[in-house]
């Protein structure tokens, strides 16, 4: 049984995390275009939202179905676009924009009252390549579907902080920024997670 | 011979966002960035004027004249250490787009109203009351000496907060609330349990209820077309 359960959270801490690059050095870009866009720089938002669309975007999908998630997306770029003469100079851009679209969404959830997980037909922590072949893409699809089948188990609030860090790689404290607590609190969220995680394995 | 065209990748967001999202940043959006530190500097020194104008229409620091010097001295210093530490846990970090965490909001929204009202009350055995009032000068004071800060606050405070618009709207109204207890506790002696509870603590727990309001409405996330 915690062989099982070994298969569904050791991808999510490595290959899985959808983490296509390095967190650390994809922020430092996107934070210096935002602070070129808000002083004036309209060209600069193409870079903001180039480092941040695939992330943000797969961040949603996971919760939403694709025409939501494209809706959710432009919607989070308007309101930073809208909101750019207060961006604070060196600030970070990512929490900032996680915390938009997380907001659109769980808005956007309450006002249509509508069952978020029954909704995520296109989720997927990230894309296996096509190159693998069909036996070792089978196990890999295999494994995205109980990881995914565990993680909606979840309470939100675990499952927010647990996707945060393990899945979008952010750190503690950047995650504490997005959900608004502190980073002890993101921590012992994930921790509590990860054990429900093994629980039901 | 043409290789086929990869089929477009299912996790990537269409291209037409990014072009519509193009143009509209090319359009305009938002205005551009302006040096806020100096209107933040002129809204705090007006605060202030203001402030200590309906300090001074009220009669200034002479009513409270019936109390101890020494007294009166330690009330202000506790009163401004408050209204200072409120306000370093109620204003984002230096360096952050995102207000402080839900819990130090929710602790500044509560704690302003009890440390006001206990700091008062806490004096009350060390010398007599000169005279015994119900409370209703001192809240008027508080009210029209609070929105001043209130407004300096709300312009510190970035006018954005998706997360918990309430919870930052409460904190800033007990701020605010903090910086009016420093006047009317310059100007008012008295610390008679009934009195500061009338006077003092009830003032400051419907400025962070209107400030709770007026948060949810002022820095909620808009929709926009």
């Amino acid at each position: 049984m915690h062989a099982a359960m070994e298969q569904v959270t050791a991808p999510m801490d490595a290959s899985f995390t959808g983490l296509d690059v390095d967190v650390a050095a994809d922020r430092a870009p996107a934070d210096a275009a935002m602070d070129r866009f808000a002083d004036g720089d309209a060209a600069a938002f193409d870079l903001v939202y180039q480092t941040l669309s695939p992330r943000l975007y797969r961040f949603i999908l996971r919760r939403a179905s694709a025409a939501e998630a494209q809706d959710v997306l432009q919607q989070t770029f308007l309101r930073m676009l809208e909101a750019r003469d207060t961006f604070v100079r060196g600030a970070r851009v990512l929490p900032w924009a996680y915390t938009i679209a997380l907001r659109i969404f769980v808005d956007r959830v309450r006002r249509d009252a509508r069952e978020v997980l029954g909704l995520e037909e296109t989720f997927s922590f990230d894309v296996p390549s096509e190159d693998l072949p069909p036996d070792e893409l089978y196990v890999v699809r295999e494994r995205e579907a109980l990881a995914r089948e565990r993680l909606k188990t979840l309470p939100p609030k675990l499952r927010e902080s647990f996707e945060l860090v393990k899945i979008e790689g952010l750190s503690n404290a950047q995650a504490g920024e997005i959900l608004g607590i502190t980073a002890d609190n993101v921590k012992v969220r994930v921790h509590r997670a990860r054990e429900l995680l093994k629980l039901e394995s | 011979m043409t290789t086929p065209r990869p089929p477009p990748d299912p996790f990537s967001p269409p291209d037409a966002i990014r072009l519509r999202l193009l143009q509209a940043a090319r359009a305009g959006g938002g205005p551009a960035r302006s040096d806020r530190t100096l209107r933040l500097v002129g809204l705090v020194a007006f605060a202030a004027l203001a402030m200590l104008t309906a300090l001074a229409a009220a009669g200034g620091p002479a009513h409270a004249e019936g109390r101890p010097a020494v007294v009166g001295s330690w009330v202000l210093a506790g009163s401004l250490a408050l209204a200072l530490a409120a306000t370093w846990f109620t204003l984002p970090p230096r360096r952050s787009m995102l207000a402080p965490p839900r819990g130090q909001l929710l602790a500044v929204a509560f704690a302003v109203p009890v440390l006001v009202g206990a700091w008062l009350m806490f004096w009350h055995s060390a010398y007599e009351d000169p005279f015994v009032r119900v409370g209703w000068k001192c809240m008027e004071l508080t009210a029209a000496t609070a929105p001043w800060p209130f407004l300096a606050l709300v312009y510190a405070s970035r006018r954005l907060e998706p997360r918990h618009p309430g919870h930052v709207g409460a904190a800033l109204g007990s701020t605010a609330g903090a910086w009016a207890a420093l006047m009317v506790n310059s100007w008012c002696p008295l610390s008679d349990p009934a009195h500061v509870l009338v006077g003092h603590v009830a003032p400051v727990v419907i400025l962070s209820a209107l400030g709770a309001v007026f948060g949810a409405w002022r820095f909620r996330l808009k929709r926009v077309r």
